[in-house]
């Protein structure tokens, strides 16, 4: 069994990751997305924010947790685990 | 000129015009609110049943629903003033400008959605009671 190194896409030097961290909290890389998604059955279109990380830095966000992601506050929503549970989709609101 | 029908649609629009604190009251809008027309109010028509057909005249219900949609994350508590007010218009003028011969309310449904700073919908539901002549849809 390999050991599988995550950090080669969470590159915040020179790829497309962000600093993120709790308050007062170590930094960590994540991905940060905010598409456009439609909610209340198509009555209405709003930004979906958020942040693709390693398991290791996200897996105990819970709902209503602060997250500075790039210097701006939020709080987290959901988190979903992709694949074999090392990576997590974690949705955030802005404050 | 004009059926009851829209002219009963256009008297609820009248009604409803100026309500405090949203966006504006929007009839029969298809196309989705962004976050910064919100808090909105839609006027929707539902549709129409004869309720009963008696030479020369034809008695109707008209079923309208008017919604109250918001960004945050408690339906009952985000529109409660906005329907305090709606229902306050609507019912204390139940003609509708002697349009109809009654209008009640029909019930509400609330829907909650995730979003960014949350999406709640609150959609109130009326029925106008008028008559118009079996050949005209335009005289009462």
């Amino acid at each position: 069994m390999f050991a599988e190194d995550l950090s080669v896409f969470f590159d915040v030097a020179s790829g497309f990751a962000v600093n993120a961290s709790r308050p007062g909290g170590a930094q960590f890389p994540v991905i940060f997305d905010s598409e456009t998604i439609a909610s209340l059955a198509g009555d209405t279109l709003d930004d979906n924010p958020s942040v693709l990380g390693k398991s290791s830095d996200l897996s105990s966000f819970k709902p209503g947790d602060p997250i500075i992601v790039n210097g701006t506050h939020h709080t987290a929503r959901t988190r979903r685990f992709l694949d074999d549970k090392q990576l997590v989709v974690l949705t955030i609101s802005k404050v | 000129m004009a059926s009851l029908r829209k002219q009963i649609m256009d008297g609820i629009e009248a009604a409803l015009s100026g309500l405090p604190n949203v966006t504006g009251v929007y009839r029969s809008r298809v196309i989705a609110y962004q976050r910064e027309e919100t808090p909105a109010v839609y006027i929707r028509l539902l549709g129409e049943i004869p309720r009963s057909i008696t030479y020369p005249y034809t008695d109707k219900d008209m079923s309208f629903e008017v919604g109250v949609i918001v960004r945050a994350p408690a339906v009952d508590i985000a529109t409660d003033e906005i329907a305090v007010e709606i229902h306050s218009r609507l019912l204390s003028e139940p003609t509708i400008g002697g349009l109809c011969i009654d209008t009640t309310e029909e019930g509400s449904a609330f829907d909650e959605d995730d979003a960014d700073g949350g999406a709640v919908a609150l959609r109130m539901r009326f029925r106008s009671h008028y008559r118009h002549f079996n050949e005209a849809l335009d005289q009462h």
